[in-house]
Parts: C-alpha cells; structure tokens; sequence
C-alpha cells in the first residue's frame, strides 16, 4: 500500500517517481541555479532572482548563459547538450532540465 | 538639451579612410552599403545621459519592444535594451531606402532560431533593398552591423572581460580541439584571455551569420582557424577561415571574417558571405559612432597596409 503523505521519492513505485519527474523541479535544485546565476552575473542584493526570473532580463548575454550552463554541470555533475541551450529562458527551465538530466544519469 | 539641437543643424566634415564625407544633420539619409562593404554602427551607453532623448527612443518603439525593455531588472540593463533597439531602428532608417521608412514604422519579426529580421512593406513598385542587419551588445557598448545582398552576424565583447570559469577547462568543453591547442599554447594568462575573447566573438558571429545561433552550431562542431603562409600580427583578420569538423555538415564556408578593435576597450567580430567579389582582399568595413538621432562620425580605421599620409 503506498502511503501518500509519504515525500520521499525511494519509496514509491516507479511509475509515481516518473509522474514526477514532469512536476516543477525542488526548491533546492531552483535555489542553487539561483545561487549560481547570481555569482555569474554578479547581481546586487537588491535583485531578487527566483524561477520565473528570465536570464536575458538578468542582463546574461550569450557567454554569460554557457559560463551558467557550465556551472550547472559541474554542480549537479550532468551534460547539457548545446541543443537544449535555446530552451532555457528561466531560472525554472533550467532547473527542470537538471532534473530530468539526473534522473537519467542515475536510471 | 539645447546643445543637441544646436548639433542638428551643423554639418560636420569627417574623414575616413583617405574619403572626406560631410555629414549634416543625423538624419540625411545614407547611401546602402555597397555589396562589398560592411558598416558597423557603435553607441556608448555612457555617452546617452538625457533623460528626454531616452524618452524619444522610447518613443520610436511599438508596444511589445517597449515591454521588453521595461522587463529588463535594474536601470541600466533597461537603457541598455533601449538604445539596442534606437540604434537599430535609427540605422535602418538612416539609408536612402524608401521615403516611408521611419524609426518607428519599421517592422521585425524572428526568424526560427530568433534571430530579427526586418519586414518590409511590400507594393508593386517597390522592391525592398536586400539589407542585412545584426546587432550585439555588452553593458558597455551597443553595436549594428549592416551589410547589402549578405547575411551578417557580429559579436562584441569587452576586452577586460574575464571568465568565472577556468579558460582552459571552458574551452575544453566547448570549442574545438584545435582551438584548445591554440589556447593551450599561450603561456601568458593575459595573452591567452584576449585570444579566448577574440575567439568567441568570431564563433559567436559565424552562428549568429548563419542565423541558426549557439544551439544549432555546437561550438565543438567547428574550428576558427587564424591561418595564412605569413599571418600578419598587426592586421587581427589574416586570413581567418571557418572549417567544420563533422561530416555531413549543415556548415557552410564560403564566409569572410573580420576582427576589429572598437574604442579601445572592445573587440568586435563581423561574419558574412565571401561572394569571391572582394577577390582576396580583406573585408572593407565602415566603421559608424552614433548616438542615435543625434549624431555620428565615421571613426577611421588603422589597417596594417594605409599608411598614416593616406588619412590626411
């Protein structure tokens, strides 16, 4: 029987760990991208940066974007294709995609 | 504010190259480059200081544009925005195209990849010049590269501008194996960080030429090459060339680069299509500084062949 307060992932059946994955991805994983995006960009403490937050309005140009894409794989130890690059607006999209990049590295 | 309108009306005598040029107010049109010339138009941000001059630039701008610049955090980074967009409009319309093109009448739309591209309006007699644009910008500067009958693609950097990452370990995982060699090689870390710019700025305009930008060209799918039998240190473009490395390749090569040096702090690259008009000259670029409905002066250019009598 598998218990739905339960909010650990180990213990539930596959399928319900892959609805998931389709879900917003953790606070955690969106506060360190946040974290990451601001030492790249070197933002004052008077901008608050969160998921919707979009790099471009941030001030990242294109370098700026791939020094974040390649901190994000350092940190979360993943691959991102230069493909998926164009995909990232957010904060949120990038984090996304890191989910689902360790969810595949980890299957 | 007075003293901009008093500028208006004066006309200005600029050298550039060995040409005189009289220009007189800022907005006389401006004959379209020729099909072997590139222009290149710069604005500073430190230069724009009138409160109402940014507000007819925002002005010129349909409702979407000027979303997009209100959008932007902070003061500067919106400024910034703002005069991307007057400089483009503004340049545009500076050429003899058409009497109905103003700053503000032009339309833009993406292409797939995002990269703008102008609608023009379209009626029995008139054809619509083949005009190619490409803007780039740091904090710092703002430029729009213009070219007739050719894709374009620029990029800019700032020269100071350092990476948070590792050169080394960056270009490892972006750039080509020759290009990690070529940087490898050079001990100096200066030396080595300004080749680093110089060459993404050259990736960055190739992409940005072929319109399909970073993610449709992979920066490990292709090498900028400095080459030549005896690549001059002075001239920044010998012979630069552009050679994919994966077979089949959606890359095309008949491209011609330039790399240039713009007010001292920024190094500019400029990208398009190598027709075999130009033989094997180097790409003939006019060099524009401009603040936007106000003012501009060709900024001559030293290349390594003219020869300081030649400028007077």
């Amino acid at each position: 029987m598998v218990s739905f307060s339960n909010m650990g992932r180990s213990n539930l059946p596959l399928s319900f760990r892959r609805l998931q994955i389709s879900c917003a991805a953790k606070p955690e994983t969106v506060d360190k991208v946040c974290s990451i995006v601001r030492k790249q960009l070197a933002l004052k403490d008077d901008i608050s940066v969160s998921g919707e937050s979009k790099f471009a309005a941030l001030g990242a140009d294109s370098l700026d974007t791939v020094e974040i894409v390649m901190g994000l794989e350092e940190e979360f130890g993943i691959t991102v294709e230069e493909e998926s690059a164009q995909s990232i607006a957010t904060v949120q999209d990038a984090a996304d995609l890191i989910e689902k990049l360790v969810e595949k590295t980890s299957a | 504010m007075l003293s901009y309108f008093c500028k208006l009306g004066l006309k200005m005598k600029i050298h550039c190259f060995s040409q005189k040029m009289f220009c007189t107010s800022a907005l006389s049109p401006l004959p379209l480059p020729s099909r072997m010339e590139t222009h290149l138009w710069y604005v500073l941000p430190n230069e724009v200081k009138s409160q109402s001059l940014l507000s007819q630039y925002v002005d010129l701008l349909p409702p979407p544009e000027k979303d997009h610049v209100f959008s932007m955090r902070g003061d500067e980074l919106q400024k910034s925005a703002l005069l991307a967009r007057a400089l483009v409009r503004t340049t545009i319309s500076r050429y003899q195209i058409y009497s109905r093109v103003s700053p503000r009448s032009l339309v833009f739309k993406k292409n797939a990849h995002g990269k703008p591209e102008v609608i023009w309006e379209q009626s029995d007699d008139w054809h619509p010049p083949q005009l190619h644009f490409n803007l780039s910008h740091t904090s710092s500067l703002i430029a729009c590269g213009v070219t007739v009958g050719s894709p374009i693609g620029i990029d800019v950097e700032e020269k100071e501008r350092t990476l948070k990452n590792n050169i080394l370990s960056f270009a490892k995982r972006y750039f080509s194996c020759e290009e990690l060699e070529v940087l490898s090689a050079i001990s100096d870390p200066e030396v080595q960080r300004h080749k680093f710019i110089k060459l993404w700025t050259l990736k960055e305009a190739y992409v940005k030429a072929l319109g399909i930008g970073f993610s449709g060209a992979p920066f490990n799918t292709f090498t900028i090459r400095f080459g030549g039998a005896n690549p001059n240190p002075e001239v920044l473009d010998s012979a630069i060339a552009v050679v994919p490395l994966e077979k089949p390749t959606n890359l095309t090569t008949n491209w011609q680069f330039k790399q240039l040096e713009l007010a001292d702090s920024h190094y500019a690259a400029i990208c398009r299509q190598n027709d075999g008009l130009l033989g094997g000259e180097s790409m003939k670029v006019i060099v524009r500084k401009t603040i936007p409905l106000v003012e501009e002066h060709c900024v001559p250019r030293i290349d390594s062949i003219v020869r300081v009598d030649e400028l007077t």
